[in-house]
């Protein structure tokens, strides 16, 4: 019995010591990585979660003021709302249309290359074109406000309406759809068919496969795919400004908006008090919907 | 497995640590005095020749160079009508003499005035003269003085133009080296003659002026397609373009390319001078190579003209220049092998865009601190895919990372924002010097002031005006009143034809203080009646449309009066013109919902973090001097009393006419402001009251909305409405 129990201790040690060099020989892996992170990203984070809680130009502390004025200021509210409201709307909508073509195009096989490119060429559009398209589409005197004319006897000025947030919503959807297709496409991919091949002999249908099968199967893209696509969200800001400049209609007033505005009026505090309760709110979001499907496992 | 892994982590970390070590900087230990970097040595110096100044009363009217490279200045003394030449062989000595007998000879043979002078390689001097009252407007005569003083005039075959007023003027003379005669003719180009007159040829259009002649080229400056064209003088003959766009000096493009000065140097190059300073080219070269910086010299000082740039026989050069008072003076370049090329500190400006104020302020610190070279950064400087916005992000980034300019023109920045953030030092030292013998203009002054401390000065402002026939002043009291006349005179417009937008612009700098409340909101009874009032200025239009200008629809009668926002004195000219057209007519401020408004601009601030404050509020100190504030820079009224008051005295305008076309065939023409007239003006500008600063975003955001309201589509509750709506979004950031 003792000298079992010396084998095992010896082998508790030696397993000890070598989960640490493990953890050392990863540590320097990631660590040029880091270091890129801590210079670009970390550090100037640091730098900001400091400034929210300093006056002016960085110098005198003022403890939690910055937050409150952010939290009370009216322009952030509306902001947050809008953009709130537009990730509701967008991403279960891109993850659902997404993985729809996801599955319709896998399910082509072989002649599936040429679709793929075409929910892929939006991406390769330069955000320019795009904003010029959507101009001569949606402007006061373009296609759709002539089509509305001749159906409803009046234009529409769609940029200048709360119509403006569903404008960037189709943007959104029909720019990001393709590249969140590839990434279910990649997941299907990786979904064993013997698994539905056992589920077709046990009587499955489709439908049934599609939710026992490969939705479970598809958590794990889910999350990446969710995380992708909440950072595509805030991209939308580029067509947005382009088309209404720095202060469009409400409805299409975003975050991203008020704090280049901020920035422009040297407003650093009010920016960096923001910035630090938006990436509270997005790491809490990202946690609670890893934990929800790590939870569902 | 784990062995390998182990070793490919150390191998990348140990990678890693080459790579970051390899940008590091050299400790001090390796530093030793032998392999520090040495500046870079050596540079054009400026000085100016005392004995050439106009301090004694006299002007250097031309210079002239003999063949043997002698340079001759010709300064005259109007007090006692005498000419003196003043030459120099070496470039060291100046030898005074008077000006020799053809001089007088020739200016007493007629009403002439001399204006170039010219030698040709046997010492036979050419003169080009300007007869006063000529007759059928030839203006000029060539004389020739052999070297035995024969003097007789060179019959020209003159190549007349057809304008009847400017039949035959020339600027510019030339003796080329063949002894043949160059002469710039205006409305007909750059000709060619023989030593006795036969005309032999065009160079260029007959737009162009500003030409060279080296060796035996002659070199063509095209202002329209931005070229230098040079021509064979032999063959006539273009033998190639040099297009300035392309060259890899830095002459820069727009306005300063108008001051460009083409002259010989030796062996066949030519220098290029303008206010960014001169640039050799070789014979046959493509290069420009800037030789002297022209920030670091006069020559980057607006209220200075240069007419010429000489090239002395010891490779120095010379440059005489005048300012508008007709004060001449010469400055030497020499080469100073012992001075550093650059200035080893440097003081930086932004401005958003070009300012000739803190040009003609950096030229003044440069010359009482050679040490320091003045940078004027501006943020918008013509590259057209830079934005307002992006320039203001540059400019704040800098700020944040502690690294920006060490003074900033606030003229389009958002000021209250800085100064709430503690950006720019207080300037009450500067303030309180000038102060003390009362030296500026308080209400501008204190536009920015709180508290007893002065973070921005504004240095120059603009006055909203309006003129019109005395009897009716009672009605420019305010916008009330100016209604009230709007709607009681019918048969007539009263301020002629504006756009919507033109009209909120232009009443936005006697209104726009009482839009806003102190809760920052839109106050909605004010602007209500702003918009109402505007309506009605609109609707008074009458069948006046857009080519009928202001002032020239008030000097022909068609309006009441017209309006302007006068940048200072130097910009009175139309309004002088149609009073003098209409024999009547007196400038008053603008009416509006507040009364005597100014807009202020040149608004300077320090930096905090500026680590030369001493050097940047001397700065601030010299833009509010009188020699800088009377400088003739048309950027708005000095806030130097000295300078105001001298400002009034209209000097250096004397033999100034202008000559202005409008719509139609209406000429407007006339001589400047008379003092009393600008006497009116100094004592507007003593009144001033009200600073005005209209938000631009607000504004176009009022512009914006208001258009159907105008058009009569919604009603002025609506527009106001969403002016409101749109602007709360603004206001509550």
């Amino acid at each position: 019995m003792k000298m079992l129990l010396k084998k095992s201790r010896k082998n508790q040690n030696y397993i000890y010591r070598n989960s640490k060099k493990e953890s050392l020989t990863g540590w320097m892996f990631i660590l040029p990585s880091l270091a890129g992170v801590s210079i670009f990203y970390l550090i100037p984070f640091a730098d900001v979660v400091r400034r929210s809680v300093t006056e002016g130009m960085g110098v005198r502390f003022v403890g939690l003021r910055n937050y409150i004025t952010v939290l009370e200021n009216e322009a952030f509210l509306l902001a947050s709302a809008n953009t709130i409201k537009f990730m509701l709307l967008c991403i279960p909508l891109l993850l659902i249309f997404s993985l729809l073509f996801g599955v319709i195009i896998k399910s082509l096989n072989g002649k599936a290359g040429i679709y793929k490119t075409a929910f892929l060429v939006p991406l390769a559009v330069p955000v320019a074109s795009i904003v010029l398209m959507w101009r001569f589409l949606f402007h006061e005197n373009g296609f759709f406000s002539m089509l509305a004319v001749s159906i409803l006897g009046n234009p529409i000025d769609f940029m200048n309406t709360d119509l403006a947030v569903y404008v960037l919503i189709i943007s959104y959807l029909w720019k990001n759809t393709g590249y969140d297709m590839i990434l279910w496409i990649a997941g299907l991919s990786g979904i064993p068919s013997s698994l539905y091949e056992a589920a077709s002999v046990d009587g499955a249908g489709r439908f049934k496969q599609f939710f026992y099968i490969t939705l479970p199967n598809l958590r794990g893209m889910l999350f990446i795919i969710f995380i992708l696509s909440v950072i595509n969200s805030f991209k939308v800001f580029r067509e947005a400004y382009l088309i209404g400049g720095n202060y469009p209609h409400t409805s299409m007033y975003m975050l991203q908006h008020l704090f280049n505005n901020w920035f422009v009026a040297l407003d650093i505090e009010k920016l960096c008090a923001g910035a630090v309760i938006i990436s509270i709110a997005t790491s809490a979001l990202i946690i609670f919907f890893r934990n929800s499907i790590q939870g569902g496992k | 497995m784990k062995k390998i892994k182990s070793i490919i982590a150390y191998i990348c970390i140990i990678c890693f640590s080459l790579v970051l070590l390899s940008s590091c900087k050299d400790s001090e230990s390796n530093v030793t005095k032998e392999n520090v970097p040495q500046a870079a040595m050596g540079r054009y110096v400026e000085k100016y020749i005392e004995e050439l100044s106009s301090e004694d009363g006299g002007m250097v009217a031309y210079t002239a160079v003999r063949n043997d490279g002698t340079i001759e200045f010709y300064k005259y003394y109007s007090e006692e009508n005498v000419t003196k030449v003043y030459s120099t062989a070496d470039g060291i000595n100046f030898e005074r003499k008077d000006a020799e007998p053809w001089y007088a000879e020739i200016l007493n043979m007629g009403n002439y005035q001399i204006t170039k002078i010219d030698y040709d390689s046997e010492g036979n001097i050419y003169v080009l003269i300007f007869e006063n009252e000529a007759e059928s407007s030839l203006f000029n005569k060539i004389f020739k003085v052999t070297s035995d003083n024969e003097i007789h005039e060179i019959d020209m075959e003159w190549r007349e133009t057809d304008v009847e007023d400017l039949k035959v003027y020339i600027t510019d003379m030339t003796v080329t080296a063949e002894d043949e005669l160059m002469i710039n003719q205006s409305l007909r180009g750059i000709l060619h003659y023989t030593d006795e007159g036969k005309y032999l040829g065009q160079y260029g259009s007959s737009s162009d002026g500003i030409y060279t002649v080296s060796d035996n080229y002659i070199y063509n400056f095209d202002a329209r397609q931005l070229k230098i064209n040079v021509y064979n003088i032999e063959t006539h003959e273009m033998t190639r373009e040099i297009p300035l766009d392309e060259m890899t000096g830095e002459i820069p493009l727009g306005e300063m390319i108008l001051g460009l000065k083409l002259s010989p140097g030796k062996d066949g190059s030519i220098y290029i001078t303008d206010r960014s300073g001169v640039y050799k080219m070789v014979e046959d070269g493509v290069i420009l190579e800037k030789i002297i910086d022209g920030e670091l010299t006069s020559l980057g000082i607006p209220s200075l003209h240069f007419s010429a740039i000489l090239e002395g026989i010891n490779g120095e050069f010379y440059i005489p220049y005048s300012d508008r008072e007709q004060n001449t003076s010469v400055a030497k370049y020499e080469f100073d092998e012992n001075v550093s090329t650059m200035p080893s500190m440097e003081l930086t400006v932004y401005t958003l865009e070009e300012n000739n104020t803190l040009r003609q302020t950096a030229g003044e610190l440069q010359n009482k601190y050679p040490d320091f070279k003045v940078n004027i950064k501006v943020g918008l400087d013509g590259d057209t895919s830079v934005t307002k916005t992006d320039a203001i992000k540059q400019l704040n980034g800098e700020l944040l990372g502690g690294k920006g300019p060490d003074l900033i023109l606030l003229d389009g920045l958002s000021v209250e924002s800085y100064i709430q953030k503690g950006v720019l030092a207080d300037l009450s030292d500067i303030v309180n010097a000038y102060m003390k013998d009362e030296k500026l203009l308080s209400a501008v002054i204190n536009t920015y002031a709180n508290d007893g401390k002065y973070p921005v000065i504004p240095t120059k402002f603009h006055m909203p005006l309006i003129w019109i026939d005395e009897e009716y002043k009672d009605y420019m009291k305010n916008l009330d009143t100016l209604i009230e006349f709007v709607q009681e005179k019918k048969d007539k417009p009263v301020l002629g034809y504006f756009e919507p937008d033109d009209l909120i612009t232009t009443f936005s700098y006697t209104c726009f203080p009482e839009w806003i409340n102190e809760g920052k909101e839109i106050n909605r009874q004010e602007l209500t009646k702003f918009l109402q009032n505007m309506k009605i200025l609109y609707d008074n239009r009458g069948d006046l449309t857009g080519s009928d200008g202001k002032a020239f629809a008030w000097a022909f009668n068609k309006t009441y009066g017209c309006y302007s926002l006068l940048k200072g004195y130097q910009s009175y000219v139309i309004e002088n013109l149609a009073q003098d057209k209409r024999q009547g007519g007196i400038p008053l401020f603008l009416p509006g919902q507040v009364e005597k408004s100014f807009v202020p601009v040149n608004c300077i601030g320090v930096n905090n973090n500026s680590s030369n404050i001493d050097i940047s509020k001397e700065f601030v100190s010299l833009m509010l001097s009188e020699a800088v504030q009377k400088a003739p820079i048309s950027d708005g009224f000095p806030v130097n009393l000295d300078a105001l008051e001298y400002g009034a005295l209209g000097t250096g305008n004397e033999n100034m006419y202008y000559m202005v076309s409008g719509p139609g065939e209406e000429i407007l023409e006339g001589v400047p402001p008379s003092r009393e007239k600008l006497e009116v003006i100094k004592e507007l500008c003593h009144k001033v009251e009200t600073p005005s600063v209209p938000d631009e975003v607000l504004i176009e955001i009022i512009i914006e909305n208001s258009k159907e309201y105008f058009e009569g589509a919604i009603t002025v509750e609506d527009a106001v409405e969403k002016i409101k709506e749109k602007s709360k979004l603004y206001l509550s950031e």
